[in-house]
């Protein structure tokens, strides 16, 4: 359990993560949970970004790091934290985007898709990779993040997602072979 | 192939070596000779390279820290000491062994996915279980006559979460098959998943 106060631990900088950060936060130890959490979440907010087609971002990254706190007891070998901690953000961005798509209203996604240009790069400016990727089509976004920055396999892919793992592969080719075209196209 | 350009496509499935071993053969040697599909290849190898740069700073993260904190003083949630495992643990070595001895005597077709873990008779048969518990979890989950629809999305949700953990377990696995350790802790988070079909269906 957690016997430290967490509270005016921003006003420090973020410190380096120690390497028994894991076995202590495993123990309840906040301080060592918060460099954790310092050291991974520019990650997991890229992943939030990337996979949560809208909605708020950092209430999901919020929800990793609480959910994370909560198994982190679970895990077995703290070696694996990071591929573990891959694996909490991509379960629970991916329950809080069905969640929202359940809920969300067909007068809401008509309201988001007519803003959805607004968040576009001006036409005939290059983009870089990472809003190439942000408009990739939901499908093949979704595995190119998975399998090419998040290291899953097609398998695994295919449970996630409930598609099947050659399904999971035309969306990888069809996402590489995009981005490879706005790629050419940078200055 | 000479003759002929491969598309995007079947080089990004070359790269990934995901092609039929005739085709993966056909385009290596097409590659050799043609320089304009070396760069198509350079580029898409460009592509999976820049999607591995580290993440741009989140400049509100400490703000969100903040908010993480408060709620982690809350005491809403704390960490569980594996209380969960210990309950599961008392009946889910035996019935991982159970599990391992079934499958051993009766061994499917390896996967292809796993080539690596089939030589490895009870990691194999947990694995090859598993999947058809995972499929009767969403079988489950799916029929509309079974609880509310908040209980079957709570349902998916446990079984993905359980996905992810054998999945880091497998990806431990194939570096360390021979690892005890490791194919006990698969064995209980199978015996987690016969859990959720056990609830579900009591």
């Amino acid at each position: 359990m957690p016997t430290g106060t967490l509270a005016g631990a921003t006003l420090t900088p973020a410190p380096t993560r120690q390497p028994d950060d894991v076995e202590r936060a495993q123990r309840g130890d906040a301080q060592a949970f918060r460099r954790l959490y310092m050291a991974t979440a520019d990650r997991m907010h890229r992943l939030a970004r990337w996979l949560l087609h809208s909605g708020d971002v950092d209430d999901a990254v919020q929800d990793v790091y609480l959910r994370a706190w909560e198994r982190l007891p679970d895990l077995r070998d703290p070696r694996t934290f990071d591929g573990w901690l891959r694996r909490v953000a991509v379960t629970v961005i991916l329950r809080r985007r069905e969640q929202t798509a359940r809920t969300r209203s067909r007068e809401d996604e008509l309201s988001a898709a007519a803003e959805a240009p607004a968040r576009e790069a001006p036409a005939g400016l290059a983009l870089d990779l990472e809003h190439a990727i942000a408009r990739l089509p939901g499908g093949a976004r979704d595995v190119f993040v998975l399998y090419d920055v998040e290291g899953h396999d097609h398998g695994e892919i295919g449970r996630m997602l409930g598609i099947s793992p050659h399904t999971s592969r035309s969306q990888l080719h069809r996402a590489r072979t995009l981005l490879k075209h706005v790629l050419k196209e940078e200055p | 192939m000479r003759d002929t350009h491969p598309s995007d496509e079947t080089l990004s499935g070359w790269l990934g070596r995901d092609l039929p071993a005739g085709e993966q053969r056909r385009v290596a040697e097409h590659l050799r000779h043609c320089e304009r599909c070396q760069g198509e290849l350079q580029a898409l190898r460009e592509v999976v390279r820049r999607a591995q740069d580290p993440a741009k700073a989140w400049p509100e993260k400490f703000a969100v820290w903040e908010t993480v904190a408060a709620r982690l003083n809350s005491g809403r949630r704390l960490p569980r000491s594996g209380r969960r495992w210990r309950s599961t643990a008392r009946v889910a070595i035996p019935i991982a062994a159970a599990a391992a001895l079934a499958g051993i005597l009766l061994m499917p077709p390896r996967s292809r996915e796993r080539p690596a873990l089939a030589d490895h008779p009870a990691v194999a048969a947990l694995l090859t279980l598993d999947g058809d518990l995972s499929r009767e979890v969403e079988a489950l989950a799916a029929r509309p006559d079974w609880g509310t629809e908040a209980a079957r999305y709570a349902l998916r949700g446990a079984n993905h979460e359980i996905t992810g953990g054998i999945a880091e377990l497998t990806r431990a696995l194939r570096a360390r098959p021979d690892d005890p350790a490791l194919t006990q802790s698969l064995g209980r988070a199978v015996e987690h998943r016969a859990g959720l079909i056990r609830e579900a269906t009591r």
